[in-house]
């Protein structure tokens, strides 16, 4: 493998990774309340 | 407290019992969020409670309460009043 | 792939904690489970199938064991969340199996009482049948099935008795709602109904949302109807109304519950022999194990024990591991011409995972004990004796474990306080976990002695890490009283501990649960783990020197981490330490023993250990411009002090994120513990030098 392929790879894989973190961060599911809990809570009628 | 509580002259806090003591109880004043979690475990009125023993340092104390032995600290246990029995 | 199957039923199986839920959970679904995380909580769902007596699909879902749906932890409120059908991705289920201990139906009908008021059909299964029997209790079955209205199966799960009965009520074509109910003084069944009328449900049941909504603490109410004012205001006013008519809106539905079940178990227990006077085995242990001298020495034979287990057995498999890392870099490093990617695959991807995967048998046997001492009913003792030191500085007995985990790896440390009903209470504890010198110091502190007092005994070497560690114990005291004073203020939490009966552990049980811990632990390691090591590898890599053929201390020297390290030079420098040093404690924050690996770096040391006599003496001889020597006794000891008080792993600050579900909370601590290590490294260096140390 040519340094320039290695090189290409190498940064691919960074790119990959910091893209990764960054939508793990943001896949969250939440009650819509804004509060973060993950569920849903006693809403009047 | 002294609003309209039962007056009980026979009522002492639960944390006065010693190791082997029962006592029935009469209020729960436990403060704060808990106090229905104290009588969910329960510390329910009517219901008789043993002192099993202290904690190896004097606190928490473990209670036998409905078959289950539940520990409480004493600044807790204070505000279970009782009935000596 | 296979289409899914049509599942047949839904049940989730519920109970207090200590009943043998989990037991029922693994003899019904085998192998078949999953586990994964209810959405945005970090607790654990653990959902299996099972086939019914005719072959239809059974969902099961075990929840966390509670004491109540009027819930006080974040684990009960998954239990109840599932059981009102609040869950976003998490069905409603079809029915409930209530795993109830019979020599205990006086406290444990009290949850089925709230399960019935669900209106979800339920089942009971009636655990340990066996220690009822040995402690004189007969259980007359037909009385409780009528007096409860649903099906009631005799067990002792730990023996697989009552499985196939369990099953096949299970599989009945239709399961009915029971019709039985703990009555309630009329007036607050009038609010129940009223409140009842107003609400709109989700999928779950009106009548129970009502009603645990009415007898909530005030303290708790705001943050069950966050966002809704007027349902607040229509709960204020039903409570006063409760209060004008003389009942308590917080003891009355728990007194009319315990009043039903005392009428159940009056007709359907009936003792032989003395009233239960007679002392059982727990107490008999418990007359040890909670002595006042006894009972010290117990608990702290158990724990050196278990510390001596993690350190040396776990020392075989780490040792593999190592030898495994170090096997596959060469494959790489024989197979691929050198180049950045071989860099990447090689010290990113390989060292970087497998110094973190290094830690796994550590983590389980860790997780070994702690189930052993879990199931067998220890923890509660151990709880219950530490209660009065923790209580000192406003913690919790519960706040032990997760401390105790820490000596091993603050991960699982950190984990562990989901048992904490507080929240304020558990963010201190995990704020302070960290603290306790968990085992990626080691090789630091190895080192570092090693440089401090090479010519020293064993005994005075490990005197000077016991020293260490008990730092990080007064740290973590110290700081948990403090910020129980300041940010997370909160009444000193209530102790409010069961003592379960003693019983033998089950090791299937214990060794599936480290099987899933392990399964867990090496997703995050191929996962995140991965993603940050290779952009750590990034930081120390890059840009690349424009000289031809730089070697690894150049290349190190020119890249982000490298210059970062130069940068702090200054911040650092009154600590004793190089820019070199500063180096190495950035590149630690990947894992901190990685230290010990980027000082070799730095020094172009093949292969550097703690025991590497040629990274040893290559730091002894490393000098200052001015010609002094800069690993001087000093310094290590600074060092040293700044690695048991710093916040330099990535893993830990993502575990926070994610059991904090904020930001706030892990950058909050990098900055306090990071401030603190530099303080008291500042102090042992300059205070030391003013003495005359050198």
């Amino acid at each position: 493998m040519s340094a320039t392929t290695q090189h290409i790879l190498a940064a691919a894989a960074v790119f990959i990774s910091l893209l990764y973190l960054v939508l793990r961060g943001r896949r969250k599911k939440d009650c819509g309340s804004g509060c973060n809990c993950g569920t849903k809570k006693p809403q009047v009628k | 407290m002294g609003d309209d509580a039962v007056p009980q002259s026979a009522a002492e806090p639960l944390s006065g019992l010693q190791p082997g003591q029962r006592g029935k109880v009469i209020t729960i004043e436990v403060p704060g969020s808990m106090r229905g979690r104290v009588m969910e475990m329960g510390f329910t009125a009517g219901t008789v409670i043993e002192v099993v023993r202290f904690a190896p340092m004097g606190d928490p104390i473990e209670f036998k309460v409905r078959g289950a032995h539940i520990s409480l600290r004493k600044a807790e246990a204070a505000g279970i009043r009782v009935q000596r029995i | 792939m296979a289409e899914a199957p049509q599942i047949f039923r839904r049940i989730a199986i519920a109970g207090n904690p200590n009943t043998g839920k989990s037991t029922i959970f693994n003899a019904l679904t085998g192998m078949r489970q999953k586990v994964g995380n209810y959405p945005g909580v970090t607790v654990e769902k653990k959902t299996g199938r099972f086939f019914g007596s005719h072959g239809e699909t059974m969902e099961l879902l075990d929840l966390p064991g509670s004491y109540s749906l009027q819930v006080r932890s974040p684990d009960e409120a998954v239990s109840r969340d599932v059981l009102l059908g609040r869950v976003p991705d998490t069905p409603r289920p079809d029915a409930i199996i209530a795993v109830l201990d019979a020599s205990n139906l006086d406290r444990h009908l009290y949850l089925v009482a709230q399960f019935l008021e669900l209106d979800i059909p339920v089942i009971v299964a009636l655990n340990m049948v066996d220690v009822a029997e040995q402690r004189g209790l007969t259980i007359d079955l037909l009385a409780l099935k009528n007096s409860l209205g649903v099906p009631v199966i005799p067990m002792v799960a730990s023996r697989g008795q009552g499985l196939i009965e369990l099953k096949q009520a299970l599989s009945r074509a239709t399961l009915h709602v029971s019709e039985c109910k703990a009555q309630l003084p009329i007036v607050l069944e009038r609010e129940v109904s009223a409140l009842s009328r107003i609400l709109k449900c989700h999928a779950g049941s009106v009548r129970s949302e009502a009603m645990l909504l009415l007898s909530i603490e005030d303290e708790r109410l705001a943050a069950e109807v966050n966002g809704n004012p007027s349902l607040l205001t229509e709960i204020h006013a039903a409570r006063e109304r409760l209060k004008l008519s003389g009942l308590d809106p917080i003891a009355a539905p728990v007194d009319a519950r315990y009043a039903w079940v005392s009428e159940v178990c009056a007709s359907v227990i009936h003792r032989r022999g003395e009233d239960s006077h007679g002392l059982t085995f727990t107490d008999h242990v418990d007359q040890i194990l909670t002595h006042k001298l006894w009972g010290w020495l117990a608990f702290v034979t158990m724990m050196a024990l278990m510390f001596v287990c993690i350190f040396v057995v776990a020392k075989w498999p780490m040792d593999w591991i190592d030898g495994a890392k170090d096997w596959l870099a060469n494959l790489v490093r024989s197979h691929m011409a050198d180049g950045d990617f071989r860099s990447l695959v090689v010290d990113g991807v390989i060292g970087g995972v497998g110094n973190v995967v290094i830690f796994l048998p550590q983590i389980l046997i860790l997780f070994f004990f702690l189930g052993l001492l879990e199931d067998s009913g220890y923890m509660a003792r151990a709880a219950f004796i530490m209660d009065r030191m923790m209580s000192r500085v406003g913690l919790h007995g519960k706040s032990f474990v997760p401390l105790l985990s820490s000596f091993a790896c603050a991960i699982p440390g950190i984990m562990a306080t989901r048992t904490i009903e507080n929240r304020n209470d558990r963010f201190v504890t995990i704020l302070v976990a960290p603290l306790m010198s968990c085992s990626a110091r080691l090789p630091v502190y190895a080192i570092m002695i090693a440089l401090l007092m090479p010519a020293s005994s064993v005994w005075a070497k490990a005197g000077v890490m016991l020293c260490m560690y008990l730092l990080g114990v007064a740290a973590a005291f110290v700081m948990a009283g403090l910020f129980k004073k300041t940010i997370l203020r909160s009444e000193t939490p209530m102790l409010l501990l069961e003592l379960p009966p003693y019983r033998a552990p089950v090791v299937r049980g214990i060794v599936q649960r480290m099987w899933e811990r392990a399964v867990v632990f090496l997703r995050r390691a191929g996962t995140v783990i991965l993603a940050l090591s290779v952009i750590l590898w990034a930081l120390l890599n890059y840009p690349k020197p424009a000289t031809p053929n730089p070697t690894r201390a150049d290349v190190l020297a020119h890249s982000a981490a490298g210059r970062f390290g130069h940068a702090i030079e200054p911040v650092i420098a009154p600590l004793g330490y190089d820019w070199k040093i500063g180096i190495g404690l950035v590149a630690s924050f990947a894992a901190r023993e990685v230290f010990v690996s980027t000082m070799g770096q730095i020094y172009n040391i093949e292969d550097a250990k703690a025991d590497n006599e040629d990274l040893r003496s290559r730091m002894r001889d490393e000098r200052r411009a001015d010609g002094t020597p800069i690993f001087t006794p000093l310094t290590c000891l600074s060092i040293m002090v700044f690695f048991v008080l710093a916040m330099q792993c990535l893993s830990t600050v993502a575990i926070v994120r994610r059991e904090t579900n904020s930001w706030r909370w892990p950058l909050f601590q990098i900055a306090y513990m990071n401030a603190l290590a530099w303080v008291a490294a500042f102090i042992v260096y300059q205070g030391g030098h003013l003495l005359g140390f050198r």
